[in-house]
């Protein structure tokens, strides 16, 4: 999927001030227009559950303080970090020295380019990675 | 360290042009060098995982792990997955081999900002890879002198379960910048769910397969002299062992890749030059004749084979610079040199006085053409035989007979067989003093006073060996004028020696004719071996005093320099004796040295 633009760190509880309007061509390169709920990075949970994220970073783990709450004891207690990498130009999962370790597609790795689609692994959990085309007001 | 001139930039040693000012920089000469702390530093700036150590750190400290189950730890050694970033500074491209032990990967260096930054050189012929460095950047390649470009493209990265041997990190640290060098580029250890994962970054070469062809396996051996002259100056070296499993191609040459096998002297100083060079070479031969052990060897062209014999001919060679000189030189003396033929003429008249010829005449020439190359072979004898009859024409004849027999028996064999080189001055003074053996052993059973002069010219490639007894002489004509070669063994060449006559009263002295070294007259011979080089347009010319005696220096020279072939010189040279008298009997053998 074409990446429009990139994101930037905005808390998932603040306000945004504008909404949000974004085009995204389809495969027959007609024009729509695509509404909140639409878009954002979505982290699909194993018992199905999407929740979805319009900023970056996502802090993921078991403790609270964590963007994404796993309730698993096989997943540490702050375990990884989504977020958009300068150098590498794209967003990124890196394993915060996690007991466990993170995977994608089932792969052990430490730092990781995410695409859509891309199955990501928190000790015994798994989250499914959908990015939905976001476009950052900005 | 190489301080430039210009900037005052210091530069690594075995630098050629500053990395600031692409100022060309003197030859280093300090082989010596303490660990600088700048190699120190820069594993810290190069090796991305040390930053992130102290966050790892400190995130420990926060999150003690203690609630946290631990998984059974993964038994196989799992590939990543695409899109994986390297120690903060690789991005997986895709797997190039991959198995229980070890990955490997072909990775770029992603976006860091500049002075984190490889940097590359342009130049195709060069190509040397420089890493970033604490210090002040390198601009301009520190081998040719180009300005450097963002490199980072085409790495491989080699990760495994076992640590990366010492040698290789530290050459990683150091970050070794040549052309015909592609060292490690990084080296570090990540570590997945508790287990260390150990990653060596290299830049990505062909495998060397095959063996290059000799023009090839030449060029390449400039190249990699030269590397490992530079590895040397920085501490590299392979302790004499080195085949062809160190290198790999980049651009259709070879460069040093692999460092597996080699040693790292943290200060810098290299034992084993010499031993390296020699290795080296011994590769290099095996290149171009598929033997290990250097020797002459006949299939090679003369350029060639003289440089190796400079190799395993004591001193030898010192170091791997001195290598990369004889082969450069070597290689240009192939690709710009002409290679020679000789164009002989050869003539013997009984002259007008006298009714018996006591003069014999050698030519045995052989040339073999290989890949263009001539490598022409000549021996030339012109004896004159004195005593009368059934005397002095036995003598030469003598002469001629013994010298073509060894030649044939030990000569010509060895232009053809693997022989070690032969001393061809040695051979030359052997022969003569056979030759004399075999006419002192006929007049002591003839029991005649029989003897002869004899110069002879043993000639290959360029060079001229001549060696003469009594007054036949060897002249050297060319454009620039007539010169004798040889200093006559008589009476009246010692008079003018010692300034008792000039030359103008020796041509009229009563006793011109006494010669006090002859072929035949004692047991044992003094025979003195006079090398001379030639070059395209020379004439050689041997004769007996028949045309010596009755023809002047001068007119010898406008008669060979005026007529179209040697022979025809040969011929007109017998004339113009004859008409001045033809006293005695006329030899000439006439040599042009032409190029093939």
């Amino acid at each position: 999927m074409a990446r429009f633009g990139k994101l930037f760190g905005r808390k998932p509880g603040e306000p945004s001030g504008d909404k949000p309007q974004a085009t995204e061509r389809s495969g027959d390169s007609a024009r729509r227009t695509v509404t909140q709920s639409e878009f954002g990075l979505k982290l699909i949970l194993e018992n199905g559950e999407t929740r979805t994220f319009t900023s970056l970073p996502i802090s993921i783990g078991r403790a609270e303080q964590n963007d994404l709450v796993l309730v698993d004891d096989t997943v540490s207690a702050n375990h990884a970090l989504i977020y958009y990498d300068e150098n590498v130009k794209d967003i990124c999962v890196v394993d915060l020295d996690s007991l466990n370790g993170v995977t994608v597609d089932d792969h052990l790795t430490r730092k990781n380019v995410l695409r859509d689609g891309v199955r990501i692994g928190l000790g015994k959990s798994n989250l499914i990675f959908r990015d939905t085309g976001y476009i950052h007001p900005g | 360290m190489v301080i430039c001139p210009n900037c005052r930039a210091e530069n690594r040693s075995g630098a050629k042009f500053c990395k600031n000012c692409a100022t060309r920089l003197p030859t280093s000469t300090a082989v010596t060098r303490p660990l600088d702390l700048e190699t120190m530093q820069l594993d810290k700036v190069n090796s991305p995982a040390s930053t992130q150590n102290s966050q790892t750190t400190r995130r420990l400290a926060q999150n003690p792990r203690t609630d946290t189950r631990p998984l059974p730890p993964a038994s196989a050694f799992d590939r990543r997955p695409l899109g994986a970033v390297f120690g903060d500074n690789f991005l997986y491209e895709n797997v190039i081999f991959s198995d229980d032990r070890q990955h490997r990967y072909l990775v770029h260096q992603i976006d860091v900002p500049e002075d984190l930054q490889i940097r590359l050189c342009p130049n195709a012929s060069c190509g040397a890879i420089f890493l970033p460095r604490n210090a002040v950047p390198e601009k301009f390649c520190t081998d040719c002198g180009a300005t450097l470009e963002k490199g980072g493209k085409d790495l491989a990265l080699i990760e495994a379960r076992t640590p990366i041997p010492d040698n290789i990190v530290r050459l990683a640290a150091k970050g070794l910048s040549h052309g015909a060098v592609r060292a490690p580029l990084a080296a570090f250890v990540e570590r997945l769910a508790g287990q260390p994962r150990h990653c060596v970054v290299v830049p990505r070469v062909g495998a060397l397969e095959g063996v290059p062809d000799s023009m090839q396996a030449l060029n390449w051996g400039v190249g990699l002299a030269r590397g490992l002259d530079y590895l040397h100056d920085n501490g590299v070296s392979f302790a004499g062992h080195i085949d062809s499993s160190a290198l790999g191609i980049i651009n259709g040459r070879a460069v040093w890749a692999n460092f597996t096998t080699c040693n790292h002297h943290p200060e810098g100083y290299v034992t084993e030059r010499k031993s390296d060079a020699e290795a080296l070479a011994r590769l290099i031969f095996s290149w171009l004749t598929g033997q290990e052990r250097l020797e002459h060897d006949p299939n090679l062209a003369p350029a060639i084979n003289q440089a190796f014999e400079r190799v395993y001919t004591p001193p030898g060679i010192a170091s791997a610079g001195e290598l990369a000189e004889l082969l450069s030189q070597a290689l240009e003396e192939m690709t710009s040199a002409k290679t020679l033929d000789y164009y002989m003429g050869r003539r013997t008249h009984v002259g007008m006085v006298r009714n018996l010829n006591e003069d014999s005449l050698l030519t045995v020439e052989i040339n073999r053409i290989h890949q263009s190359v001539s490598q022409p072979l000549g021996i030339y004898v012109v004896a004159d035989g004195m005593g009368g009859h059934a005397a002095g024409e036995i003598a030469s004849g003598a002469i001629i007979n013994a010298i073509s027999q060894k030649a044939f028996k030990e000569l010509m064999p060895a232009q053809f067989t693997k022989n070690a080189a032969l001393d061809r001055q040695k051979w030359l003074r052997e022969a003569v003093e056979e030759a004399n053996t075999e006419v002192f052993k006929l007049r002591r059973s003839a029991g005649t006073d029989m003897g002869s002069t004899l110069v002879s010219a043993l000639l290959e490639g360029n060079k001229a060996y001549i060696a003469h007894i009594g007054d036949s002489r060897a002249y050297l004509i060319n454009s620039q004028g007539i010169q004798r070669l040889t200093t006559d063994h008589s009476l009246v060449e010692r008079l003018i020696a010692t300034n008792q006559i000039t030359r103008e009263e020796a041509r009229h002295h009563p006793q011109r004719n006494v010669i006090y070294r002859t072929i035949g007259d004692k047991p044992k011979i003094d025979v003195e071996v006079a090398t001379h080089t030639l070059k395209v347009g020379d004439y050689l010319l041997l004769c007996s005093d028949g045309l010596s005696g009755m023809v002047e220096d001068e007119a010898i020279y406008k008669i060979v320099m005026n007529t179209p072939s040697p022979q025809a010189a040969c011929d007109a040279l017998i004339e113009a004796a004859n008409a001045a008298g033809g006293d005695d009997n006329i030899s000439v053998v006439v040599v042009k040295i032409v190029e093939a």
